[in-house]
């Protein structure tokens, strides 16, 4: 029991160490390609070491919703997180370690973000959260439809993270089937609405037309600030984990940790590179184009949920 | 306890909700005493039959009366088995908390209705409901049915001189009554085959598959009336919204649950073998008024409990989902699918009924303090009103599935018997099945989704930001009974949702009798203690072990956060306005604005009409005024519903005067034939 809490600890710390650099990755990646020098891949973590110091200036009107929100987003982001095995299976902690949970833990994250938007009576908090629960809802379709094929295909008739791990790591032919690249290419697809890049949002525009996480994340600063980005970047790395560890079960080495820790950057650090890549060659849809986007995420999950129940 | 024991307090409840009905009428002279009478009886009779019939699960002893009629085919038999005693509990659950709510809320009524005959019907539809799941004679089931339906009618015309309290009650008491007709030629039907109206005699006899078709059919249309299940839900949007909220609370958590008790009733009591296209129609109409319940109630409502009707909508679909997956299961005669789904339909129907009733009250109390349903009149109530605001926020939680709240131990499961079955037929080569499957899960995830949606609207704009208006601004935290009542409700979804364990051994005693197989191991052990429910097939997960983690990380960053405050200073300022003017109230995001894009991209389903009038001052830019409206257009009563009214109602017209001729004569041979023809009818046949 002991050395499972130590374990969870330790990949606690691990995530919240690494999580923060892929954002600087992908944002070096399109400066370079943009042929420009761009900041150090460290930048995430000077921007939230410099939130941390900051003083605060909350809206006279907010609640104490407003103030709970960062903190719950923070939490559910990495307790959905730790529920994801990153090198090792974390036994005895399979009583939380589920697909539906973490699925449901975001939805927490986002209920208390979107009440946090509206809590200050501007305009644009209302708009982003408004355009948040709508992406994230136009989504949740696909999502659960990778989820179950996933589960259903380990055959244990649970989402539960420990027996899907298993499957994988025994499965590792199935890392470049068809099913698998297209719950690959359907889970980038959500990846990419849910942690709010281009083309569905630009994380680095503040024109109202176009925000829908950042315009509901206006109003806030300091550390409430940086335990949102801190949020958002875990939340990132889940998705990225989930198509690592589940969606490309390769390298996985059971006795040697340094090198599948090794082997799981990699895997991230490619999905980074893939994430960056429909950065650069696609521009910010309408917000009236984003069903069509989640519908095209929908049929490829479809797809793979044939291809594996019914196609084989 | 002694089964006599049971039955006598069962008597006690019944008689105390009598004496409450009748003491609250006679009392009419202080409305204020009729109120007390009446939720005070109210309130100990389901207090004591919660107990009773949480004992009865446990212990599992069937209390049964009989007494004999003189009246041909009615005996007054009454038999609580699990299934009655599961609905029971529900039932005197949630009348329990809404009768403390009532004390309050009640008040504002003092002097300007008539309080004590809302007493007298209030107790009286209680009991009725109490009554209809104890029956087990078909005829006393159909007459408690009739009972709460016109029970219910005359407490959702409670404020019967407003025009639309009419419009909603005449359309509730038509849809309702079509409901019932529909379930009488059902019990017609199954009394013709067995000779008999009672529920014990007709199980034993089987009755012809064509025939059960029919039957169950019609018991789905009827049943699914009163469920509110789409397309023939029309009344459901109507009478919510207008009736008192603690009637709202009990037809939303309790009445509308009837039809599900109805429907498990007579499918595991009176229909043995059943076809599995009953399960497939029952799962997609299931599936189809979840996800447009919820779309009608995110994008087309900015009256709070016209929002909460339509969710009802969604959460009974989900629920008919549940109940199609079950007899799909059963069949296949797979008995872990049945009583998988089974526990999924009944704990749903549990935790619907629990912050359901929460929600409508927290409605009435929004009405109660700030005197408008109208959400673009509210905002900032969470200052106005703090305590009542917790609790309504928990409410809100607990519908859209968060954990530890109860509505995601029960979506879980219905999750978790989706992908069961799915493993289950698609070896099996049932691959239509499988694709069934696959839509209805994907429908169900767009709901959860959708419902979060919802009610981020819901308390976002009324509670969040600044207050609209000055009733708003007004508001004030309700009184002590009221706040109590949320506080149990609000607490109730917590227990739920983190001790599910405990409800769904109650349940397994339920599909037990139904189904004959147990999920749980019912020993209730301390190692179990925390372990939620499902051993076989690695399904175990514990809500109460993850929100014990969830509190340690939330601990953690507290601490974090308390060692930045020291170094940090917080500055309270106004909301950024981009440096023009200060902000105002109407400025804010707006009911209507926040669920637009959602109304733009399903117009095939609400068919937005936008109409924007400006009246222009020295030039095109210098807006004087400007009015702006949008409406929906309610889209199955337009084609649907209005194309068959007109046509019965021109057939009418047109056979009017051959039939109706006016002239007494004609109508005299009307009779005198039918008479002829009956008898011939019988010398020939019978």
């Amino acid at each position: 029991m002991i050395e499972s809490v130590l374990k969870l600890i330790f990949q606690v710390i691990f995530i919240l160490l690494i999580a923060p650099i892929f954002t600087g990755v992908i944002k070096k990646i399109k400066a370079k390609v943009q042929h420009r020098i761009g900041a150090s891949v460290f930048q995430p973590y000077y921007d939230l070491m410099k939130l941390f110091k900051k003083d605060l200036v909350v809206s006279s009107t907010a609640s104490w919703i407003y103030n709970l929100a960062p903190y719950m987003y923070f939490v559910t982001s990495l307790v959905a997180m730790s529920c994801l095995p990153v090198v090792h299976q974390l036994t005895g902690f399979t009583f939380f370690t589920d697909l539906l949970i973490i699925v449901y833990l975001f939805v927490t994250g986002r209920i208390f973000m979107a009440l946090a938007g509206l809590d200050t009576g501007s305009t644009f908090g209302g708009m982003g959260s408004s355009r948040e629960m709508l992406v994230s809802a136009l989504v949740e379709p696909a999502l659960f439809l990778i989820i179950i094929t996933v589960s259903a295909r380990a055959g244990v008739a649970s989402t539960n993270v420990s027996s899907i791990y298993e499957f994988a790591v025994n499965h590792t032919e199935t890392a470049f089937t068809p099913i698998n690249i297209l719950l690959f290419a359907s889970m980038l697809m959500i990846l990419i609405a849910e942690t709010s890049r281009i083309p569905v949002d630009d994380p680095s525009t503040h024109l109202e037309l176009t925000m829908v996480h950042e315009a509901m994340v206006l109003e806030y600063s300091g550390r409430q600030l940086a335990f949102i980005e801190l949020g958002t970047y875990l939340k990132q790395l889940v998705f990225m984990t989930f198509m690592a560890n589940i969606l490309i079960p390769i390298g996985f080495n059971i006795e040697n940790i340094f090198l599948s820790l090794g082997i799981y950057l990699l895997k991230i650090l490619v999905i980074t590179i893939l994430v960056a890549l429909v950065e650069l060659n696609t521009v910010k849809l309408r917000l009236y184009s984003i069903p069509n986007f989640a519908a095209i995420a929908f049929i490829v999950s479809v797809l793979g949920f044939l291809t594996c129940f019914i196609l084989k | 306890m002694t089964v006599n024991h049971l039955i006598i307090f069962f008597i006690t409840c019944v008689v105390l909700y009598l004496i409450g009905a009748l003491s609250s009428l006679l009392s009419y002279s202080s409305p204020k005493i009729s109120n007390q009478l009446s939720n005070t009886f109210a309130l100990v009779a389901s207090g004591l039959l919660s107990i009773i019939m949480l004992y009865k699960l446990l212990f599992l002893k069937d209390i049964s009366l009989n007494f004999n009629t003189n009246i041909p085919f009615l005996s007054l038999d009454f038999n609580i088995d699990n299934l009655s005693a599961f609905f029971i509990l529900i039932i005197s659950i949630v009348t329990m908390v809404v009768s403390l709510y009532s004390y309050t809320y009640m008040s504002h009524y003092f002097y300007i209705r008539n309080v004590s005959v809302f007493g007298f019907f209030y107790n009286l539809f209680i009991l009725s409901m109490i009554l209809l799941t104890a029956s087990s004679n078909l005829l006393l089931f159909l007459i408690f049915w009739e009972l709460m339906s016109l029970l219910s009618y005359f407490l959702v015309i409670y404020e019967h001189e407003k025009e639309d309290v009419q419009k909603a009650g005449r359309i509730y008491i038509i849809m309702t009554f079509t409901g019932t007709a529909f379930i009488t030629a059902a019990f017609v039907l199954m009394a013709y085959w067995t000779k008999s109206f009672d529920l014990a005699t007709i199980s034993e006899s089987a009755i012809p598959s064509n025939y059960a078709n029919i039957i169950y059919v019609f018991l789905l249309l009827g049943f699914g009336t009163k469920a509110g299940i789409i397309p023939v839900h029309v009344w459901l949007p109507y009478a919510h919204p207008v009736a008192p909220s603690n009637v709202s609370a009990l037809m939303s958590g309790v009445m509308i649950k009837m039809s599900i008790y109805g429907l498990l009733r007579m499918v595991f009591d009176v229909l043995p073998d059943n076809a599995m296209w009953w399960g497939v129609l029952t799962l997609v109409i299931g599936a189809i008024s979840a996800i447009l319940g919820i779309a009608y109630s995110v994008a087309s409502t900015i009256n709070i409990k016209r929002l909460l009707a339509y969710s009802s909508i969604e959460n009974m679909g989900i629920i008919f989902c549940g109940l199609g997956i079950t007899l799909i299961a059963r069949a296949t005669d797979n008995t872990f699918l049945l009583s998988l789904a089974l526990t999924a339909t009944l704990l749903h129907t549990l935790n619907h009924a629990v912050f359901k009733s929460l929600l409508f009250m927290s409605a009435g109390a929004i009405q109660y303090s700030a005197h408008t349903r109208n959400m673009e009149k509210l905002g900032g109530l969470i200052k106005k009103m703090p305590i009542a605001s917790v609790f309504i926020f928990v409410g809100c939680l607990a519908i859209s599935a968060v954990p530890p709240f109860n509505g995601f131990i029960s979506e879980y499961i219905i999750f978790q018997t989706i992908i069961n079955c799915i493993i289950w037929f698609a070896p099996l080569g049932q691959f239509s099945l499988v694709i069934l499957f696959m839509i209805v899960a994907a429908m169900l995830a767009l709901t959860g989704a959708l419902v979060a949606y919802g009610f981020v609207k819901l308390y976002g704009v009324s509670f969040l930001g600044v207050p609209r208006s000055a009733d708003a601004e007004n508001a004030k935290e309700p009184k002590k009974p009221m706040l109590v009542a949320l506080g149990i409700s609000a607490s109730l979804c917590l227990v739920l949702g983190i001790f599910p364990k405990y409800i769904i051994g109650l349940i397994d005693n339920v599909s037990n009798e139904c189904v004959n197989l147990k999920l749980l191991s019912t020993n209730w052990s301390l190692t179990n203690f925390l372990h939620y429910p499902i051993e076989k097939n690695n399904l175990n997960i514990s809500v109460s072990l993850l929100t014990i983690i969830i509190m340690i990380f939330v601990g953690i960053v507290a601490l974090i956060v308390m060692a930045l405050r020291k170094r940090t200073s917080v500055q309270r300022y106004n909301t950024w306005d981009c440096g023009f003017t200060k902000l105002n109230p109407k400025m804010q995001y707006s009911a209507t604005g926040y669920s637009k894009s959602l109304r733009i991209i399903f117009r095939g389903l609400f068919k937005p009409n936008r109409d924007l009038v400006i009246t222009e001052g020295y030039g095109p830019y210098y807006i004087k005024n400007g009015n702006y409206t949008i409406t929906t257009e309610k889209v199955i009563e337009k084609y649907l519903y209005k194309p068959f009214i007109k046509m019965i109602i021109n057939f009418s017209r047109k056979i009017r005067f051959k039939i109706q001729t006016g002239s007494i004569h004609a109508y005299l041979m009307y009779f005198f034939s039918i008479l002829i023809l009956m008898l011939l009818y019988y010398s020939f046949m019978g």
